[in-house]
């Protein structure tokens, strides 16, 4: 036993000195505190949603024009940009604030930031578009990450692109402010870092996650600094021009091996869908409408390698369809109604970057889409005791 | 994963189980008990962990079956037969045609058990009083210091050890080394080789952007250090646990970086599965071979011939893709041009000339800097689809790919000139705890700075 109490006492020896330097240089502890807000199930920083849609939704506080705010993880982000929302839908100013892999507990935290900084006269003259695919329902993304992955082989991918596409794949590590030690930080800096690069969005994409990414991108062999590039991000764009049939075929083959193998994996435990995730939907539903604004909720297109699963066919669509009649079904007189768009199947192959993504010049098509359905839904008569 | 406080609970736990135990239960209970519960921990479902105790029931039978009809014949069926639901279980695309092939789940540590298997197998077919009985079957395939990813243990190794776990007795040295073993091991997989990985995943994205050979040859360099910092971690870390439980594992590396030559490299990485290829495949073909051409003039070519059926078999135990064959391919033509070429130059200089030859530093550094060019390129297969490798090459051309690999050479080559000196470290036994408390605060250090690292083992996919 000897040795582990030796091991242990010089172990504290060296914390004690470190925390010493870290204490000296910081403060400790220091000032002014950070407050961080412990919310379960969320798998992204909470500041960071919270900056996100504060910095959003305080541009949406300017004018005053009808409002289209666009919600949901990576789908909508990457497939419907503002300008080009705007172009064919000329009565409303259009903010997307889709985060990317956001589950939909996530989403509802946004939503809530959204609701507490816009005024309550905008909201009840804006629509919020709910982009939604199984994926954001599921208990964990982890299984299925691979499969999402533009293959390199398989499109050819322009540098710029490629470059924003490995920088928006690191997170804060840095200033991540939830590790107890990191609170120490103040917080001011967290939010200096972010206002002195633009970044909205993630932290990573702007900062490198690690020393090692900064010296591979150091010497000859670097392009071009990341911060050379066009700020801020409004959403990651994967720009990807179709490469090699064979390749792009045996990929799909593998995909749709490994969520075959995942999914039959799971089955003992039943189904992958966390039901906190639909709770989390109803909750969101409910809060919009109670809120005067416009809801649809779009079931996003899928490519059809999704599609050959039933998992991601009906009985999601179903599900997701019960949510939203429960909540009109319970919203009062006077509350707005939930619509639900099914454009699973709506378009064709050619316009996905990989299973679930907006190829860029497959964009036009998917906003065009989504106007196209939107259209009869925002003319339709708005109820009495809204203007 | 190793990397875990979960793994370091269990160590911990399994140590002092083993520990506390009364002697004869060690190896016949408590060893085993272990190995279940770590199956039981790190299968990836229920599915997994019952596909993995069938197997190891079907080498069982497998070795009951040898046993029982030791005859010339039964030894290449069950063979085959093990191969065949290997193969099987690892869903591989040959054999989709087979009943529920899309159903197999996914598992761990499956080559390894084969590889363990078919030794006991063939060792039993040529030793009649090897014997073992289900429990020692089940400890040796399922022994969780060996499970995901090696080192590969002989069965008569471990039966020896078995034994002797009864009278085996933790004391502070062995304690000490154990500790200092696995505090080693993290800081070469967590930190060392977690930055390498950073570096080798960097520039692997910055050489997919356009023709950048010197990103392409530094991602080749930055992806052998971390797979080996990544692999020789986890076997210090493995050997470290093994010793608390009275195993002695086999060592798996003798610092393959000072290797000058490409077959000097095999002998100094992963040995364990180097030897067992040699036992198992390289010497029984040398030996059939040469039993059917003995003229001494055929000596070199035979020899070149054994070494590249042993390493294209070597490439194709990773994966049966097109290119994992490719890259066995490669690493066959490597090792026998490497061995056709050593004998021939022996041949024509002389022994005494040759050695001489290859003690100059010049000559060296240039034999390793080729041995890494070459050997960088053939594993490029490991960390790239065979899509993108048709689209690097496709892309960068020969000219592109020539100056990536001439790049790897220098620094290769640079690095065999570099004399670094050896540090005396002081062998006391507050030094030593000392340096494990320093790299356990390094490592803390690291994750809090970097929390990406996960513990997962490069090596665990195969």
């Amino acid at each position: 036993m000897k040795p582990i109490l030796l091991i242990a006492g010089f172990y504290a020896g060296l914390n004690a000195v470190i925390l010493a330097i870290m204490g000296l240089t910081v403060g400790f502890p220091a000032t002014p505190k950070i407050h961080v807000v412990e919310v379960r199930m969320l798998t992204k920083p909470m500041e960071e949603m919270r900056l996100s849609a504060l910095l959003d939704s305080g541009l949406l506080s300017i004018g005053d024009r009808p409002r289209l705010i666009i919600l949901g993880a990576s789908g909508p982000a990457m497939a419907y940009p503002p300008r080009l929302v705007e172009a064919m839908l000329p009565d409303y100013e259009t903010s997307n604030l889709a985060l990317p892999a956001a589950h939909m507990t996530e989403t509802l935290v946004e939503f809530d930031e959204v609701l507490d900084t816009v005024p309550a006269s905008v909201l009840r003259r804006s629509v919020l578009v709910l982009g939604v695919t199984s994926m954001a329902f599921w208990d964990s993304m982890a299984p299925i990450v691979p499969a999402m992955e533009p293959r390199l082989a398989w499109w050819q991918t322009p540098p710029e692109r490629t470059l924003l596409t490995l920088a928006a794949a690191r997170s804060p590590a840095l200033l991540d402010i939830r590790h107890p030690v990191r609170r120490m930080l103040p917080r001011s800096l967290v939010f200096a870092a972010k206002q002195r690069f633009r970044c909205w969005r993630r932290l990573g994409e702007v900062f490198h996650e690690h020393p090692g990414q900064w010296l591979a991108q150091r010497g000859s062999w670097r392009l071009k600094s990341i911060l050379d590039m066009k700020w801020p991000l409004r959403s990651p764009e994967v720009d990807l021009v179709p490469a090699d049939r064979w390749a792009q075929h045996q990929t799909l083959r593998k995909i749709r091996k490994d969520i075959e193998r995942w999914l039959s994996n799971q089955k003992p435990f039943g189904r992958p869908y966390d039901p906190r995730q639909f709770d989390a939907l109803s909750t969101l539903l409910r809060r919009a409408t109670a809120s005067g604004m416009r809801v649809v909720v779009i079931d996003m297109p899928l490519h059809s390698e999704f599609l050959h699963h039933p998992e991601y066919g009906s009985p999601f669509n179903k599900r997701l369809a019960e949510v939203v009649a429960a909540v009109n079904a319970a919203s009062s007189g006077d509350g707005q109604r939930v619509a639900n768009l099914d454009l699973t199947t709506a378009l064709g192959d050619q316009y996905f970057a990989d299973g679930a993504h907006a190829i860029t010049t497959g964009r036009p098509a998917w906003v065009r889409l989504l106007v196209e359905r939107l259209r009869p839904i925002l003319a339709e008569q708005r109820p009495n005791s809204y203007p | 994963m190793i990397n875990s406080l979960d793994f370091i609970a269990f160590v911990a736990l399994a140590a002092a189980g083993f520990h506390f135990a009364p002697g004869p239960w060690r190896a016949r209970v408590v060893f085993p008990m272990s190995c279940l519960l770590f199956l039981f921990l790190t299968g990836p479902s229920w599915k997994a962990l019952f596909a993995m105790l069938g197997f190891i029931a079907a080498i069982w039978l497998a070795t009951r079956v040898v046993a029982l009809r030791p005859t010339r014949g039964t030894l290449p069926v069950v063979i085959a037969a093990l191969l065949l639901s290997f193969g099987w279980l690892k869903g591989y695309a040959l054999l989709s045609w087979l009943p529920l092939a899309t159903r197999v789940p996914t598992t761990i540590g499956l080559s390894f058990m084969l590889l363990r298997g078919l030794q006991l197998l063939v060792d039993m077919r040529q030793d009649p009083g090897l014997r073992p009985a289900a429990i020692d079957v089940f400890s040796f395939l399922a022994s969780w210091p060996c499970l995901v990813s090696g080192p590969i243990q002989r069965f008569q190794d471990f039966q020896i050890q078995s034994a002797g776990m009864a009278a085996y007795r933790l004391d502070d040295e062995v304690l000490l080394e154990s500790l200092g073993r696995m505090a080693r091991g993290w800081l070469l997989a967590i930190v060392c080789g977690d930055f390498f990985r950073h570096v080798w995943l960097g520039l692997k994205a910055t050489a997919f952007e356009d023709v950048y050979p010197l990103a392409f040859g530094g991602a080749q360099l930055a992806f052998l250090a971390y797979l080996f910092c990544d692999f020789a971690g986890y076997t210090d870390v493995v050997i470290g646990a093994g010793r608390l439980c009275g195993l002695r594992l086999p060592e798996n590396f003798n610092r393959p970086y000072a290797a000058r030559s490409f077959l000097e490299f095999w002998g100094r990485w992963h040995m364990t599965m180097s030897n067992w290829f040699k036992t198992y495949v390289f010497n029984p073909l040398l030996m059939a071979l040469t039993a059917r051409w003995p003229a001494s003039a055929a000596a070199t070519s035979i020899a070149a011939i054994a070494f590249f059926a042993t390493f294209f078999l070597v490439g194709l135990w990773h994966g049966p893709t097109t290119a994992f064959i490719f890259a066995g391919l490669l690493l066959g033509l490597g090792a026998s041009v490497n061995q056709w070429y050593r004998g021939s130059v022996r041949l024509w200089l002389g022994k005494k000339a040759f050695e001489a030859l290859s003690a100059r530093p010049a000559y060296a550094a240039a034999a390793k800097g080729l041995a890494f060019a070459y050997l960088c390129g053939v594993i490029v297969s490991l960390w790239l689809r065979g899509g993108e490798i048709l689209f690097i090459a496709h892309r960068y051309g020969l000219s592109g790919l020539a100056v990536s690999q001439a790049f790897v050479f220098v620094v290769a080559a640079a690095t065999g000139l570099l004399r670094l000196p050896t540090i005396p470290w002081p062998q006391s036994m507050g030094w030593r705890c000392f340096m494990i408390a320093l790299a356990i605060v390094i490592i803390e250090m690291y994750l809090f700075l970097f929390p990406q690292a996960d513990g997962r083992v490069f090596y665990q996919q195969y």
